[in-house]
């Protein structure tokens, strides 16, 4: 009992509650900052840029709340920052590949070729960005996987920004027969994105004639419609296409595979 | 009971309802069903196939809402509402018309042009508004100097038209007075106007027509700037209009200034 009165005197005891008092009213005005900077920069900035503002604030105020704590428990500061400086350089070796993810990420930031909310491609994965840290990138995919990039990966290969702009065309790939009137079939699609409220009236619709394959003519349509009716679009043109050659008998050339018996190499 | 009016009295209005009862609207090629149950109301409506459909009836009783093709929507209400309000609304977005073919007008010469829009119907109980359907679903269109910048519009299927005698009379629809100054020093072609129908109000002249504000556009001696100012109403020489609905954006009747090309366009290219 004594040597526990020994330990805690009342002066301790005091230096201890201030020191969680400090660290209290640090972690709740990082949450209250936070949460009012969030509500204050939600309207005025991107969602990436809310991001990481509010980060950026909530970390400095925790640090200034641990170093706080820490000189109100009698911690020389200036001791801990000798000591960071030496183990710096052991751990900038050790962490070498953080470190250039560190450094991409500010890059990318200031770059902002794609902020939070975007869909993108890189490295073979195709999602939405939901959040753009110091260190990766995290996508969720369209079939709900969490995906992980990190930062140095997305600076040094090509990323696919789907949204950046607000509307986008939707190529569409078909083959007719030798034999059909192109004229013709150029006036059914144009017909049919010009009935199809989402498919935008400026800028044209394009037909291209792309080339003529084994089995026909191969032929690009394209449309431009807004980036919310991009899936919407490509489907109810592709179903209107199909309905409107069958009404107007355009076939669409089917794969013919001939397979020759080979008797000569059976018998022998 | 059906009632189709060749000299039609306005489709938009404050109208009684009893409950368990249904009425049909046919506005243009909107066909709205409206039902009160007591406690909730059902709205369902659809579009006809033809665009350009100017009928106006109203049937009452109406047995079932027909078909798959109804879009059906419940509204539970707290009072025992017996009215409900309809409201005609100018187009929630800009809307861009063509003209048949590019049109010239000379250095210090004026020309008036009458561009035609469908309006959205509103339906209101109890001054909330329940739901906000345009009349014609018109094709969505892109407006600007490329496809990275510029403004997402409605695309009119009707032409520009030079002379107000020719202009049909439809019920869906709301004639806007274009009046084009060209200041500058060359001719000003002019292929596609946005008219900006949202800073629009909407009025009714004495036929029970439907018009916007009038507007005139202003081309800058520079050739590059315009100005834009918006009239106190419809052009008077038709006789008393009455004010329908406010617009939806509400801006300076003063003149302001905007960059040409945000208004007017002389060809429909881009860049592939």
């Amino acid at each position: 009992m004594n040597d526990t009165e020994s330990f805690f005197t009342i002066e301790q005891l005091a230096t201890l509650t201030r020191t969680v008092i400090i660290l209290f009213i640090g972690f709740a005005t990082a949450r209250l900052v936070t949460a009012g900077l969030g509500r204050y920069l939600k309207r005025r900035t991107s969602a990436q840029h809310n991001m990481v503002i509010r980060r950026m604030v909530h970390y400095s105020i925790l640090a200034l709340t641990l170093a706080s704590a820490l000189t109100e428990i009698g911690l020389d500061l200036s001791v801990l920052l000798g000591a960071a400086g030496v183990l710096t350089v052991a751990v900038g070796f050790a962490a070498k590949t953080s470190a250039s993810n560190l450094v991409s990420g500010i890059f990318l930031m200031g770059e902002q070729s794609f902020g939070v909310s975007d869909i993108i491609g890189v490295d073979g994965y195709q999602g939405e960005v939901v959040s753009v840290d110091l260190l990766s990138i995290k996508l969720r995919t369209f079939d709900n996987r969490f995906v992980r990039v990190p930062n140095e990966k997305v600076l040094s290969s090509s990323v696919v920004n789907l949204t950046r702009f607000p509307i986008r065309r939707a190529d569409l790939f078909m083959r007719v027969d030798y034999h059909e009137n192109l004229d013709e079939i150029r006036d059914v699609l144009t017909e049919i994105a010009r009935r199809n409220p989402i498919c935008l009236a400026d800028p044209q619709p394009l037909f291209l004639v792309k080339g003529f394959g084994d089995m026909g003519v191969d032929l690009q349509f394209s449309v431009w419609t807004t980036q919310a009716n991009y899936i919407p679009a490509r489907n109810t043109i592709q179903a209107e296409i199909t309905k409107a050659f069958a009404e107007n008998n355009i076939p669409l050339p089917k794969l013919h595979r001939v397979i020759v018996s080979d008797q000569s190499s059976r018998e022998a | 009971m059906t009632s189709k009016q060749n000299n039609p009295n306005p489709w938009w209005g404050s109208f009684e309802l009893p409950s368990l009862q249904s009425t049909q609207w046919s506005i243009g090629p909107l066909r709205l069903y409206v039902f009160n149950d007591g406690d909730e109301w059902r709205l369902g409506y659809h579009h006809s196939d033809v665009p350009l459909d100017d009928e106006l009836i109203l049937q009452k009783d109406v047995a079932i809402f027909p078909g798959d093709k109804v879009k059906l929507q419940k509204f539970v209400v707290s009072s025992e509402a017996k009215k409900f309000q309809l409201l005609a609304r100018v187009a929630d977005r800009p809307v861009v018309s063509h003209a048949e073919s590019a049109f010239h007008v000379m250095p210090k010469s004026s020309i008036t042009v009458y561009l035609s829009t469908p309006v959205w119907v509103e339906v209101k109980i109890d001054e909330t508004s329940l739901i906000h359907i345009p009349s014609f679903r018109p094709s969505d269109s892109w407006f600007g100097p490329n496809t990275i910048t510029g403004e997402l519009c409605y695309t009119s299927i009707t032409m520009v038209r030079y002379k107000k005698e020719i202009l049909p009379k439809r019920c869906n629809r709301a004639t806007t007075q274009l009046n084009i100054r060209n200041n500058g020093s060359d001719p000003l072609i002019v292929k596609s106007l946005k008219l900006p129908t949202p800073n629009l109000s909407l009025y009714v002249d004495p036929e029970n027509q439907l018009w916007t504000q009038s507007l005139s556009v202003e081309r800058a001696e520079d050739g590059t700037m315009a100005k834009i100012r918006l009239d106190d109403g419809p052009p008077q020489e038709e006789g008393p209009y009455r004010l329908v609905s406010s617009p939806r954006d509400n801006i300076s009747r003063n003149m302001f200034v905007r960059a040409l090309d945000a208004l007017l366009k002389q060809s429909q290219e881009y860049h592939r």
